[in-house]
C-alpha cells in the first residue's frame, strides 16, 4: 500500500508545484479572460494590451500591443509559460522566445461558437487544469432560440478613429457571428474587413447597423457618414452598440452577448 | 622634409581617429549588451551561460548590435559614395530606388503571398535589385550613366511605388498592415543568423568593392572631365558604385527595413568632423553610421518600456531637423 501511496503523493506534491511556479504571459483578451475563469488570476505575471477584462486582469503589467511587444520586457517579467492568441501572432515574438527556450503556445482564436470549449479545453491542458475545463464550458450560457423567423440584413462597422470605419465582409468573426444570429451579413459579397465606401453601403442597403460601444458618443458622425443616409437602417434609425471583445473575441462572453443582440433586435422589431 | 611630415602627420590623425571611433564602437557595444529592459545581472550571466542573463545577451542583444553596425554602416557609406559620385549634398541611398523597390516586393509578399512570409527578405532584396537595376537601365545611354536622368527615373519609379504600396495596403487585412507598418519603420530585432550571413555576405561584397574604387571616387571629386584625364574610366566607375550601393543598401532594407536619414546625415557628419583620404573617409562612414545606428537602436529599445520603438523614428526624429538645417545651410551658402 505504501509503495502505491507515495508515488501518487509525489506526483501530487510535484504537480502542485508545477502549477504553482507557473509565471504565465497572456496575449490576447479570450485567452487572458479563461486563464482567469480557470483561476489563474495569480499567475498572469503580464499582459497585452486588449487582456482588460475581468478587472483582475488589470493587476498585471500591460506589455502594450501584441505586435509590438519587446522580447526584452516580456522576458524581465521572468515567464515559464507564454500564451499568444492566433490572432494575435507575433512571430518574431515566437522565434525569439523558442530560441531563449521559453514556452510559448498559439491559441487557435477559432471561427464559430463551437470553438470555444475546444480553446477552454487547450488552455486549461496547457495550465495544467483539465478538471476545471468541464465545470467552465458547462457554466457557459447557451444560445436562445432565434424568438423571430424574419432575417434582418445586418451590417457589422468597425470605427476605428474619424474617417477609419471598416465594413465586415465574409470570412470575419463577425459573419459568423450574425449567421450565429441567423441574419444575413449585408456585406457577404465582400471578403475581410475592407474601408468603408458610400456606394458599398448603399448597395448593401442594411437593416441594422452593428457597431461597438464606443462609437455611441459619436452617433452623429457616424450618421453622418456618406452613404448611410439612404439605408434602410438609417431610416429606421435601426443601431445595436455590441461589446466587441465579446463579440469578435469569441470569449466566454460571446453567447451572452449574442443573447443580448438577438434580444435588442427582436424589441427593436 | 616638410611635405613628409605632413604626409606623416596626416598618418597619424587618420590612425587616431581610426583608434577613437573604434574605442567608441567597443563601449557602445558593452553598453548595447548591459542595458535594455531585461535587467542584466552581469555575475549570473557570465558565470552560467546557460542563464536567462546569458541567453539575452548573447541571442537578442548581439545580434541586434552586429545588425546595427552592418546596417547603419551600409546606409552611411553608400550614402557617401553617392553624395561624392553626385556631387550633391543631399543625395542619399533610397535615390537609385532600392527602398521603394524593396517596399514594394515586401508589400507584394505580405499581402499577396501571406503564406510566404518567412521569405519577406528575399522578396525586398529582389525588389530592391530589380528597382534599382530599372533606374539603371532608365538612367543608362549610349555616352553611359546620366545623372540627371538617372535623379528622373528615381523619382518617377518612386511615385509609381507609391501608387503600388497604396493599392497593395488598400487591398492588405489588418494583421497584414500591422506586419508591414512594422517593416516600414525599421527594426533590427530580425535576431536570425540564417538571414544575417547572407547580409553580412552582400554588404562585404560591397565594401570591397567600395574599397576598390575609393582612390578613382577621389579624383571623381575633381570632376568629371578632369577625373577621365587622369585616367579614371567615369563610366565604369559610376557603374560599379550603382552595384555597390545596392549590394550594400539592398540587402540592409530588405532585412531590416526602411530606416531613414542615416544615409543623408551620417556622411555629412563624417565630412565636417574629419579630411582624409578617400579610403579613409569610406570607411569612417561606415564606422560612424554603425556606431550612429546601434546606439539609435538603444534609444529605440529602451525609450517607452515595455515597448520598442520603431528605429526608423528615432532616426527620422534626429534626421529631418538636421536635414531642415542642411537645405538652410545650402540656401545661404548659393545666396552668399
Amino acid at each position: 500500500m505504501r509503495l502505491v501511496l507515495w508515488p501518487l503523493f509525489y506526483l501530487l506534491i510535484v504537480n502542485q508545484a508545477v502549477c504553482s511556479e507557473q509565471r504565465i504571459i497572456s496575449i490576447g483578451a479570450s485567452v487572458s479572460e479563461i486563464l482567469v475563469a480557470l483561476g489563474l488570476e495569480e499567475q498572469i505575471v503580464a499582459r497585452d494590451v486588449t487582456s482588460q477584462r475581468p478587472a483582475a486582469l488589470l493587476k498585471a503589467p500591460d506589455l502594450g500591443q501584441a505586435h509590438h511587444i519587446s522580447t526584452e520586457a516580456l522576458m524581465s517579467h521572468r515567464p515559464t509559460l507564454v500564451l499568444m492568441s492566433s490572432g494575435l501572432m507575433n512571430k518574431r515574438l515566437h522565434k525569439d522566445l523558442n530560441q531563449l527556450g521559453i514556452a510559448i503556445h498559439i491559441i487557435e482564436d477559432g471561427k464559430t461558437l463551437e470553438d470555444i470549449p475546444k480553446k477552454i479545453r487547450e488552455i486549461a491542458r496547457l495550465v495544467h487544469r483539465i478538471d476545471r475545463a468541464d465545470q467552465l464550458i458547462n457554466s457557459l450560457a447557451p444560445l436562445s432560440p432565434p424568438q423571430s423567423q424574419q432575417q434582418l440584413k445586418l451590417a457589422f462597422l468597425y470605427a476605428r478613429g474619424p474617417s477609419h470605419t471598416f465594413m465586415a465582409g465574409t470570412e470575419t468573426t463577425a459573419d459568423a457571428m450574425i449567421t450565429e444570429l441567423g441574419h444575413l451579413n449585408a456585406f457577404a459579397q465582400m471578403q475581410g474587413f475592407k474601408p468603408i465606401s458610400a456606394e458599398a453601403l448603399i448597395k448593401a442597403n442594411p437593416d441594422v447597423i452593428l457597431i461597438q460601444e464606443s462609437s455611441q458618443k459619436n452617433l452623429d458622425e457616424l450618421w453622418q457618414t456618406p452613404g448611410i443616409q439612404m439605408t434602410q437602417a438609417y431610416r429606421s434609425r435601426s443601431i445595436v452598440f455590441v461589446d466587441t471583445l465579446a463579440f469578435l473575441g469569441l470569449s466566454l462572453k460571446t453567447v451572452d452577448e449574442l443573447n443580448r443582440i438577438r434580444r435588442v433586435l427582436h424589441e427593436s422589431d | 622634409m616638410k611635405v613628409i611630415n605632413l604626409e606623416r602627420q596626416r598618418h597619424t590623425q587618420e590612425r587616431l581617429a581610426l583608434w577613437v571611433i573604434l574605442i567608441l564602437i567597443a563601449i557602445a557595444f558593452g553598453i548595447n549588451l548591459r542595458f535594455g529592459l531585461y535587467p542584466i545581472d552581469l555575475f549570473i550571466a557570465l558565470n552560467d551561460l546557460k542563464s536567462q542573463d546569458f541567453l539575452v545577451m548573447t541571442q537578442l542583444r548581439l545580434p541586434r548590435f552586429i545588425l546595427g553596425l552592418v546596417v547603419g554602416g551600409s546606409l552611411a557609406i553608400s550614402g557617401f559614395a553617392l553624395q561624392t559620385m553626385l556631387r550633391n549634398p543631399l543625395a542619399e541611398p533610397g535615390l537609385i530606388g532600392v527602398s521603394s523597390g524593396a517596399m514594394i516586393m515586401v508589400l507584394i509578399g505580405i499581402v499577396l503571398f501571406p503564406d510566404w512570409i518567412a521569405f519577406t527578405p528575399l522578396f525586398g532584396l529582389i525588389g530592391a535589385f530589380t528597382m534599382s537595376f530599372l533606374v539603371y537601365r532608365l538612367a543608362t545611354f549610349n555616352r553611359g550613366l546620366n545623372i540627371t536622368m538617372m535623379l528622373l527615373a528615381g523619382i518617377a519609379l518612386n511615385a509609381l511605388a507609391g501608387a503600388v504600396a497604396g493599392l497593395l495596403i488598400f487591398l492588405s487585412n489588418e494583421q497584414q498592415l500591422k506586419t508591414l507598418t512594422f517593416w516600414s519603420m525599421g527594426s533590427l530585432s530580425i535576431n536570425d543568423w540564417s538571414l544575417m550571413t547572407p547580409l553580412l555576405f552582400m554588404v562585404s561584397l560591397g565594401l570591397i568593392l567600395f574599397y576598390h574604387l575609393a582612390s578613382s571616387l577621389e579624383v571623381l571629386q575633381l570632376g568629371e572631365r578632369e577625373a577621365q584625364h587622369l585616367g579614371v574610366s567615369v563610366q565604369s566607375l559610376k557603374s560599379k558604385l550603382f552595384l555597390a550601393v545596392a549590394l550594400t543598401t539592398g540587402a540592409s532594407v530588405a532585412l531590416c527595413g526602411l530606416i531613414g536619414f542615416v544615409g543623408l546625415i551620417i556622411p555629412h557628419i563624417t565630412r565636417q568632423l574629419f579630411s582624409f583620404r578617400m579610403k579613409t573617409m569610406l570607411v569612417m562612414s561606415f564606422l560612424f553610421g554603425g556606431l550612429f545606428l546601434a546606439m539609435m537602436d538603444l534609444v529605440a529599445r529602451t525609450i517607452f518600456p515595455p515597448s520598442e520603438l520603431a528605429i526608423g523614428i528615432v532616426t527620422s526624429f534626429i534626421g529631418t531637423p538636421y536635414f531642415i538645417y542642411l537645405i538652410i545651410q545650402r540656401e545661404r551658402r548659393s545666396y552668399a
